[in-house]
């Protein structure tokens, strides 16, 4: 939507801006510009007509640190959540650590482009096998480019993952991790795991 | 502190607000509102009082070691590795110290986003280990969801020069002051393996106060 009821105040060379809806009108650059409708604020750095939207921050991280508790009953090639670990959350800003269900949710009004990292530690149960750990949005299945591998063996007990994500996320999404063995019915244990969200765009 | 000396000025149906303290006021949706306290800037999200969101104060860096051929002598504690040769890759509002630490500037504390990478190689060793990956404040013990684990070896021989690596990575959020420092250090399940930290990254980005 194109701007719209646009008020306008001056402050020397630039202006102060409201209105409803996208910019896209012409104004100073550094003029500032408030979407009332969504409350995104704007900047022009043209003099013209282009605007950036300025990022309004949200943040959060859950760990997990000494887990010994591993996911049972395994079905190869299925998903499973790690939520039977005890995890625990840190610095959250628009971003709720939900202790219970060991997922981060996404507060009102800070939906928006997130930067999703994660890592964990794969400890081999009994025999060798090839695991994965992934993004698992509203608990569903990890998607294509959202999940890594690594192996354990005889010789080498524990392997190291690592996991970089962009998605969508709009209020009350939940983000956790999963993991599911490849290769064998073997336990999956993962003793040490962190997920950190970033949001990055304000759409 | 709650918001508190407000100053407001009308903007159509924004409002254009000054205070002392983070603001926990009520506001029209699209309002902003900066505490001269820390010179923080912030836009009311939804209307109310607890939709206050802070804008970004830019901050960041990275320092990072490439190709290194210098081991480090792993124990059962955290090792620092300041003693290899650190570059700095730029910052805003950071520095490297001359020991390879990033270092926090005046005025740019805050919390960071850390994201730290590094290859762990282990030589010449018949058995297996495990190496820790950590992110060190002001040289501590990295804590608990700052660091990663793994296990390297266990098939080497420990007179032929055979090697083995790992990739390991930290992902979390850090509260920082002005001279504040991070650094990586690394730590064995045993006290015998010599470690290789062959490649690192250190990130970090500035996203609150």
């Amino acid at each position: 939507m194109a701007t719209s009821n646009l008020i306008s105040k001056s402050l020397g060379g630039v202006l102060q801006e409201s209105g409803s809806g996208s910019p896209n009108h012409t104004s100073p650059r550094g003029s500032t510009y408030t979407d009332q409708s969504n409350g995104i604020i704007y900047l022009n750095i043209d003099g013209s007509t282009s605007w950036v939207d300025i990022n309004k921050n949200s943040y959060g991280n859950m760990y997990v640190s000494g887990n010994t508790t591993a996911v049972t009953g395994v079905t190869t090639n299925t998903w499973y959540s790690l939520s039977g670990a005890t995890w625990s959350g840190s610095s959250n800003s628009g971003i709720t650590f939900s202790g219970g269900s060991d997922i981060l949710i996404v507060n009102s009004g800070r939906e928006g482009k997130y930067l999703a990292v994660a890592n964990g530690r794969i400890n081999r149960q009994t025999a060798n096998a090839v695991y994965q750990i992934g993004f698992s949005i509203n608990n569903g299945t990890p998607s294509d480019g959202f999940y890594h591998n690594s192996s354990t063996s005889a010789t080498e007990t524990t392997s190291s993952i690592s996991i970089i994500g962009m998605f969508n996320l709009v209020a009350n999404d939940s983000v956790q991790l999963s993991a599911r063995n490849i290769t064998t019915t073997n336990n999956i244990l993962v003793s040490e795991a962190s997920l950190t969200l970033l949001k990055i765009a304000n759409t | 502190m709650p918001t508190t000396n407000l100053q407001s000025q009308s903007l159509g149906n924004i409002l254009i607000e000054s205070g002392t303290g983070t603001p926990d006021h009520t506001s029209p949706k699209g309002s902003y509102y900066t505490n001269i306290t820390t010179g923080s800037l912030f836009i009311n999200s939804n209307g109310t009082s607890t939709g206050w969101e802070m804008l970004n104060k830019v901050a960041w860096g990275e320092m990072y070691i490439q190709s290194n051929t210098t081991n480090t002598t792993t124990t059962t504690n955290w090792v620092s590795t300041t003693g290899l040769t650190w570059s700095f890759a730029g910052g805003n509002g950071t520095e490297m110290t001359t020991n390879g630490r990033l270092r926090i500037r005046q005025n740019k504390g805050g919390v960071y986003y850390i994201l730290a990478t590094g290859s762990v190689q282990v030589q010449n060793v018949a058995s297996a280990y495990t190496f820790f990956f950590g992110v060190s404040k002001n040289g501590a013990t990295p804590s608990d969801g700052f660091w990663q684990g793994g296990m390297l070896g266990g098939a080497l021989t420990a007179t032929v020069a055979e090697e083995d690596d790992k990739t390991f990575s930290v992902t979390n959020f850090v509260s920082l002051s002005a001279g504040d420092t991070l650094e990586i250090a690394l730590r064995s399940s045993s006290a015998v393996p010599l470690a290789r930290l062959e490649a690192a990254n250190i990130f970090i980005y500035r996203i609150g106060d």
